[in-house]
């Protein structure tokens, strides 16, 4: 393994929980690592969590510590804003093409901020899922790694304004850059793709994209987060106003053969988090949480067994088939049939939190006889040829920690599979 | 919480309830979608989730004397909407087929209208009968001259040999729906709706009738389903047709022998009322066939006994039509024959009644009264407005 030329090396897809600990894990095993991140920034959808279940304790700690790991071994070649095309070969002696998409920033950047002041032109944050906006030039959010703003290059407007970079003192800027190619030699390559919110605008009768109250867990995460569009304070979308009354949405879209078919595994248990993000802020709230089964196996039951606990958490067992919006007051009147109560329930809330589920990523990776999924879409451990794995939500839809022992395990099959 | 019941898993009544078109009920997870879809599903212990489960646990007794059952319309808002495909629609309508078939009486005859080997059998017995009579009559072999039904089959003998099977008819009918309504009695007073609803009251079995009979005309619950929009339609047309062909059958017999005025000339209004019935009755039931056989590959079964039950009901109105025409155009060869089968098939229709899928005329009205009485149709009511 001297980490010369494709022998010990391993092409890693994807920059998030997964693919790091991949990359880590690996690394520090003595081999040498590609690792390509499509988004401007490694960490993910950790990055953009709020706090973690059982330990409610915040994912940025975590990330920067597997970070350091990162930044600290000099095995790892890390590429932001790239995406591997396709990839040719057989086990132990694959060539990928890896395209390079301009950030428009380079090393010298020091995240002063300059350019943001003068940039003139506005995108739609999607790392807060739209929720609120910035510059064209920005920083994904405060503790990035890699620490330098980016350019959206489908908003700026060029060379024909250059405001930033004639703000820019270290000239760190370069509105001209163009996307390029790469070809790197490994000898295993892992998928750590990851996943997407399921779009809960598919879901017919539960009116996310047509009445503003009403967002997903997803969004949730940011509007909790400290870091997030409104510093961390819960509030409503479409007015700021405090929230008196909350409803979580369990299987949104999800165990459904009319739109996603699949359980995610992790819902419930998010959903029995975020209840703590509005206690923690709301002592008087009255929380409602619908489902059809609580998944909490394991050590995650005390989670769940504490939760019961508040007198204002209710927990009913029936699945919300319609939301309606009251358009004078933009409160929400959710409808299922409580089970266990033996009626019909309309409870009237401000805010409904939908918990929708995990979506396989797409991944245009052009590989030797294609990639194999399962019947939801997701990646399958085994694939046409050993040097090609799979880490993480890639391959089926899981919490964190269980991202992080699947990656640990993929990092030794691919040593494996290339030395 | 509800008393502590000991479940007793049937698992033939579980057989036969898949069997009756019901396959899809163990799809079902409980997640109460159908509930809440259902625009006919009162607030206090709506279904059909209740049912879904009951139907997976082989609750026979729950489920048979459940009136909820009947409340149900078939227009299947809850199939559209449910996340498994366990069509709840579907299986309430096996467990209203179940439910004719398990208060039949004789018994036998449940059995035998469900089983396609037993339709000869249930064909061929009207047609000896009627040649029996025929040969008794000796008009087997119909005299020369005009078609002139009244000729082959006489009017009186006719009319005794088909009153009388009507009489046992209606005998069996009465005793299946008694057996049906103690059931239902027995169900609410171990359920009962109204306890936990303020707003539900029961009224008397007079009011339950008068208000049942002005859903049924005005085909309220049919109007109200969201999917299924011209099932509303074609269902009044059948019925008013076939209302109207009861009315115009009565009407004439009381022509014949009270006033002795017999027969009818073609543009004698009870002629016209009677013709316009068959007509609403004929696009009604190819209407409704053509809309059952467009489901059939995706949203909605249709059963055996739905098909019997329709095609045998076409019969009557195709052979019907086509024995008025041959008279008129007096074709004796043909006319004769075909008024024979349409005899056979009135007779299928008519005296089979209580044991085919025809019975949801009576165990629905049945089913609608009681609500009214027990105090659930108000509760249905109240959550409409």
């Amino acid at each position: 393994m001297s980490g010369n030329g494709k022998q010990g090396k391993i092409l890693v897809i994807g920059g998030g929980i997964s693919g790091i600990t991949v990359a880590i894990e690996a690394a520090e095993a003595g081999c040498s690592i590609v690792l390509v991140e499509k988004n401007a920034y490694l960490g993910g959808r950790v990055a953009q969590s709020n706090k973690y279940f059982p330990k409610l304790c915040p994912p940025m700690c975590g990330l920067e510590i597997s970070l350091r790991r990162l930044r600290a071994n000099g095995r790892i070649q890390c590429h932001t804003l790239a995406e591997v095309e396709k990839i040719v070969g057989e086990p132990g002696n694959y060539r990928a093409t890896i395209k390079h998409y301009p950030r428009h920033v380079n090393e010298n950047c020091t995240a002063c901020g300059a350019c943001v002041d003068v940039c003139p032109v506005e995108r739609s944050n999607v790392f807060n899922y739209g929720l609120d906006k910035t510059k064209a030039i920005y920083l994904p959010f405060e503790a990035v790694y890699p620490q330098r703003f980016v350019i959206d290059g489908g908003v700026c407007e060029g060379t024909s304004c250059s405001k930033c970079v004639e703000a820019c003192q270290y000239n760190a800027v370069d509105l001209e850059e163009k996307p390029r190619t790469e070809e790197v030699e490994v000898g295993a390559v892992v998928f750590a793709t990851g996943w997407q919110p399921y779009d809960a605008a598919q879901i017919e009768n539960l009116g996310f994209g047509q009445y503003s109250n009403v967002i997903t867990n997803s969004i949730m995460e940011r509007l909790a987060a400290a870091n997030g569009p409104t510093e961390g304070r819960i509030t409503r979308p479409s007015d700021g106003k405090e929230i008196d009354s909350v409803a979580f949405v369990q299987c949104a879209g999800s165990r459904d053969e009319n739109y996603l078919k699949h359980c995610s595994g992790v819902c419930c248990l998010a959903s029995l988090k975020q209840a703590t993000y509005i206690r923690e802020q709301y002592p008087e709230t009255q929380i409602f949480i619908f489902y059809i089964d609580v998944r909490a196996p394991g050590r995650l039951e005390d989670f769940y067994a504490a939760r019961q606990e508040d007198e204002k958490l209710s927990i009913v067992k029936g699945k919300v088939a319609k939301i309606e919006e009251d358009p004078a007051t933009q409160d929400l009147v959710v409808e299922a049939e409580d089970v266990f109560g033996g009626g019909r329930v309309s409870q009237r809330v401000n805010l409904v939190v939908l918990a929708t589920g995990i979506v396989p990523s797409e991944v245009g990776v052009d590989v030797p006889n294609g990639l194999i999924r399962d019947e939801h879409g997701f990646l399958v451990a085994e694939q046409n040829q050993p040097g090609l794995l799979v880490a993480g939500c890639a391959k089926r839809p899981v919490d964190v920690s269980a991202c992080m022992r699947d990656a640990t395990g993929t990092a030794l099959k691919a040593l494996q599979n290339c030395v | 919480m509800p008393d502590a019941y000991l479940v007793k898993p049937d698992r033939e009544f579980v057989r036969e309830i898949i069997d009756l078109g019901g396959e899809s009920l163990k799809q079902c997870f409980q997640c109460a979608t159908c509930s809440i879809s259902c625009t006919l599903s009162p607030d206090r212990h709506p279904f059909p989730r209740k049912e879904m489960i009951w139907a997976q646990w082989g609750l026979k007794d729950k489920l048979i004397g459940d009136p909820d059952v009947w409340l149900c319309h078939r227009c299947g808002d809850c199939n559209v909407t449910c996340p498994r495909s366990a069509a709840p629609s579907d299986v309430l309508a096996a467990v209203r087929d179940y439910t004719i078939r398990n208060y039949s009486f004789p018994r036998f005859m449940g059995k035998a209208l469900g089983k396609p080997a037993f339709l000869p059998l249930l064909l061929g017995i009207p047609a000896v009968l009627i040649l029996a009579v025929l040969a008794g009559l000796g008009t087997l072999n119909p005299p020369p001259g005009d078609v002139e039904y009244g000729r082959f089959f006489a009017h009186l003998p006719l009319q005794i040999f088909f009153g009388s099977f009507v009489a046992l008819m209606i005998v069996a009918c009465l005793v299946g729906v008694s057996r049906f309504w103690k059931d239902l009695n027995s169900r609410i007073s171990r359920q009962s709706f109204n306890q936990s609803s303020t707003t539900a009251s029961t009224s008397s079995v007079g009011t339950g009738i008068v208000g049942a009979v002005k859903d049924i005309l005005t085909h309220t619950k049919f109007r109200d389903c969201t999917e299924n929009k011209n099932r509303y339609i074609s269902h009044l047309l059948t019925f008013y047709g076939f209302a109207g062909l009861f009315l115009t059958t009565i009407a004439v017999v009381i022509s014949e022998y009270v006033f002795h005025y017999y027969p009818l000339p073609l543009f004698h209004p009870l002629k016209i009322f009677g013709n316009v019935s068959t007509l609403a009755m004929l696009v009604g039931v190819t209407w409704i066939i053509y809309e059952r056989a467009r489901k059939q590959r995706d949203t909605e079964i249709s059963t055996y006994n739905d098909w019997t039950f329709i095609w045998i009901l076409y019969a009557v109105i195709i052979t019907g039509i086509v024995t008025e025409i041959l008279r008129f155009v007096n074709i004796a060869s043909v006319a004769y024959p075909v008024y024979f089968v349409h005899l056979v098939v009135v007779f299928a229709l008519l005296i089979y009644l209580p044991f085919s899928r025809f019975a949801h005329m009576v165990y629905r009205t049945v089913a609608l009264v009681h609500a009214r009485y027990s105090g659930r149709e108000e509760a249905v009511e109240s959550a409409e407005q």
